[in-house]
């Protein structure tokens, strides 16, 4: 029995090594067809993409303004999220909260409703008849075609992805290192910036990224409830809708240009520092 | 502040950890060290957690240097210390070193000067890290990392040390060297330290009292070489060592007499427990060993049995010796080591080994004494 096991690592399986090395390349090539078939769209927007036309798009009078709001209210939205989400997801990893299985399933419920039907549901609970919406008006603020509506529906887009992520990068560190941190003499917001941060850093850093993603790129939510002021998704599609596809394909590309770059990096970054961070347990009896 | 007088440890603590309810009473003086060894399981980890404050006290209080750290009485609401007031230096099974810093900055993540307190300089150079001080926990191998955790427990400033198997993955050299500079800070400092460890020779090294739990109880406490000349049960014996437990109709009082029992045995002996270190010596055959004038004829009680084989052990020859319990109790196979160079006996042939006095149990495996000396002048020889 030994003999064979070890026989079969040593790569003599039934059927011969050419089989074998046959459906690894098989293997291989479906691995690479799904990734270019995901980056097809790329490509099919750089292939369509004209230096003049995008020139001529871009430099137009009034057409970066867009941009600028939406990199404002995406920055916004991350900045309350960072604030207000943070010690939920915290909460949530770390079990401080009752019923924890009920607030994460609240979390999870914008991430599982379609954005347009958000949108809709949002007028509902916010627009300007409703309770609340006459709460926000005592603040001169309105949750219908402003700022801050925009705002509020890529809160509502991004939201389940930042505290979902932060929770599962907070989940990640071992609560022992944080309890022997604590031994150690730190009280712990001293626990939380020498050691849980550091250390969930590159869960919270992709997590930060795939909610800037999100923000910027939120579409659904921000048609019901804020149409004006435009930002770049609404760009596009106003733009698509007036004046057709290619005049639009400028502003994709710019869409993508602030929105993938973070994220990318984010990543990137977080695949290399958790590399580097793996401990192997220790084997000792128990 | 003035510091409080050093009282040391005094705790009592009712914990309920993964279904297991765990109860234990220690009182560890300072600069004393208190050992607690017990099977996988048997709640060792889960004393230590509730002294650390990592699991909650169900009922108990933890009390050091006079100062309550935690008590929880019932019907009132529980107290407990936050976890940086406690002062207490753990090294955790896990080890839980942070990947994230440098050898010294973990050594010196309590220490009050950080990575530059001389304290991490002179840790580290008596643990052999001060090569690996730039290194990150993850590039170190498993020992490496032990050695770490102990010197960042110490170099914290403990008033209260709790090691739980601090030294599983070092290396035979090291574990001599690591234990050696544990006992002279547990001595220097005045530290009451709690010792979990399987291995009876880190406890006889250092502790000066032992606790042997099972199944989250107190079985004996006590000084260990009173645990190990008298285990308080059966049950104990085998969690310190004893390997062998044979009934009294095995032993003999002398190596030719068929005849067993007689003064020397307890009232109510059931079995004897057997330990490798009651063996008194290689024995012989038992004609030889009968004869007067050797060394081994001074023993009290023997065992006879019937050589099965032997193994060569590096140094010495183990010879497996076969005893045949009477009462149809089963057979059980010693071994007996042969000074390096001794003749190994063919299987088959009768073999006799003197005894030191070995603990006897009733049948409910509590202690009932230890084999005697025998009274009846002249039955040797």
């Amino acid at each position: 029995m030994a003999g064979l096991a070890l026989g079969e690592r040593a790569g003599h399986r039934p059927g011969g090594p050419a089989l074998w090395r046959l459906a690894g390349l098989v293997g291989l090539g479906g691995c690479l067809l799904v990734w270019l078939v995901l980056l097809g769209p790329l490509g099919a927007l750089l292939a369509h993409l004209r230096p003049s036309v995008v020139g001529r798009a871009l430099s137009a009078p009034g057409a970066l303004g867009p941009l600028v709001t939406s990199l404002e209210a995406s920055a916004l939205a991350l900045a309350l999220l960072v604030v207000l989400g943070t010690p939920l997801a915290w909460a949530m990893a770390r079990d401080r909260l009752p019923a924890p299985r009920i607030i994460e399933a609240g979390v999870l419920v914008p991430l599982l409703m379609p954005p347009l039907v958000i949108g809709l549901l949002l007028v509902f609970l916010a627009g300007p008849a409703t309770p609340v919406g006459r709460a926000l008006g005592l603040v001169h603020l309105s949750a219908s075609d402003t700022f801050f509506a925009l705002v509020l529906a890529e809160l509502y887009e991004a939201g389940p992805y930042y505290v979902l992520g932060v929770a599962a990068a907070v989940r990640s560190v071992d609560p022992e290192l944080e309890a022997q941190a604590a031994l150690l003499g730190d009280p712990w917001p001293r626990v939380a910036r020498r050691v849980t941060l550091p250390l969930a850093a590159p869960g919270v850093a992709s997590t930060l990224a795939v909610a800037w993603a999100r923000a910027i790129g939120a579409f659904g939510a921000v048609i019901i409830v804020a149409y004006h002021p435009y930002g770049l998704p609404m760009q596009i599609w106003v733009t698509l809708e007036e004046q057709g596809l290619p005049a639009a394909l400028p502003f994709a590309l710019v869409l993508l240009v602030v929105a993938l770059p973070l994220p990318l990096l984010g990543l990137l970054w977080a695949a290399r520092t958790q590399r580097a961070a793996q401990v192997e347990p220790l084997e000792v009896p128990g | 502040m003035s510091e409080p007088a050093r009282q040391g440890l005094d705790a009592q603590v009712l914990v309920v950890r993964r279904a297991l309810s765990v109860a234990a009473s220690l009182a560890v003086p300072p600069g004393r060290v208190l050992g607690i060894l017990g099977p996988s399981g048997a709640g060792k980890s889960s004393v230590l957690a509730a002294l650390a404050g990592l699991a909650p006290l169900a009922e108990g209080h933890v009390r050091l240097d006079g100062r309550l750290l935690a008590e929880a009485r019932p019907g009132r609401r529980p107290h407990g210390l936050p976890l940086r007031e406690r002062g207490i230096g753990m090294v955790t099974q896990r080890l839980g070193l942070f990947p994230h810093l440098t050898v010294a900055e973990n050594l010196g993540y309590g220490a009050p000067g950080g990575a530059r307190d001389p304290e991490v300089a002179r840790l580290g150079a008596a643990l052999g890290l001060d090569e690996l001080l730039g290194a990150r926990p993850p590039r170190l191998s498993g020992g490496q990392r032990q050695r770490v955790a102990l010197g960042r427990a110490l170099a914290g400033r403990p008033r209260l040390l709790l090691l739980d198997e601090p030294f599983g993955a070092l290396d035979a050299a090291w574990r001599e060297r690591v234990r050696a500079l544990v006992a002279s800070e547990v001595a220097r400092r005045a530290l009451p330290t709690v010792l979990v460890s399987h291995d009876l020779a880190d406890l006889s090294s250092l502790a000066d009292t032992v606790l042997v739990m099972d199944q989250g109880q107190v079985l004996q406490a006590g000084p260990l070489a009173g645990v190990l000349g008298a285990p308080a049960s059966q049950r104990v014996a085998e969690l310190v060592g004893y390997r062998w437990f044979l009934p009294p109709g095995a032993l003999r009082p002398h190596p030719g007499e068929t005849a067993s029992g007689g003064p020397g045995l307890p009232e109510g002996t059931s079995l004897i427990g057997l330990h490798p270190a009651l063996l008194a010596g290689p024995g012989g055959p038992p004609s030889e060993v009968r004869s007067a004038g050797s060394e081994a004829v001074e023993a009290d009680w023997w065992l006879v049995g019937q050589v099965e084989g032997a193994s060569d052990q590096g140094f010495w020859v183990e010879l497996r010796l076969g005893v045949a319990s009477p009462l149809g109790a089963p057979r059980v196979t010693l071994g007996v080591p042969l000074p390096p160079g001794a003749g190994v006996p063919p299987a088959g042939s009768a073999w006799a080994v003197p005894l030191r006095p070995a603990p006897c149990f009733d049948a409910a495996g509590a202690l009932v004494g230890r084999l005697g000396a025998r009274s009846v002048a002249g039955a040797r020889g």
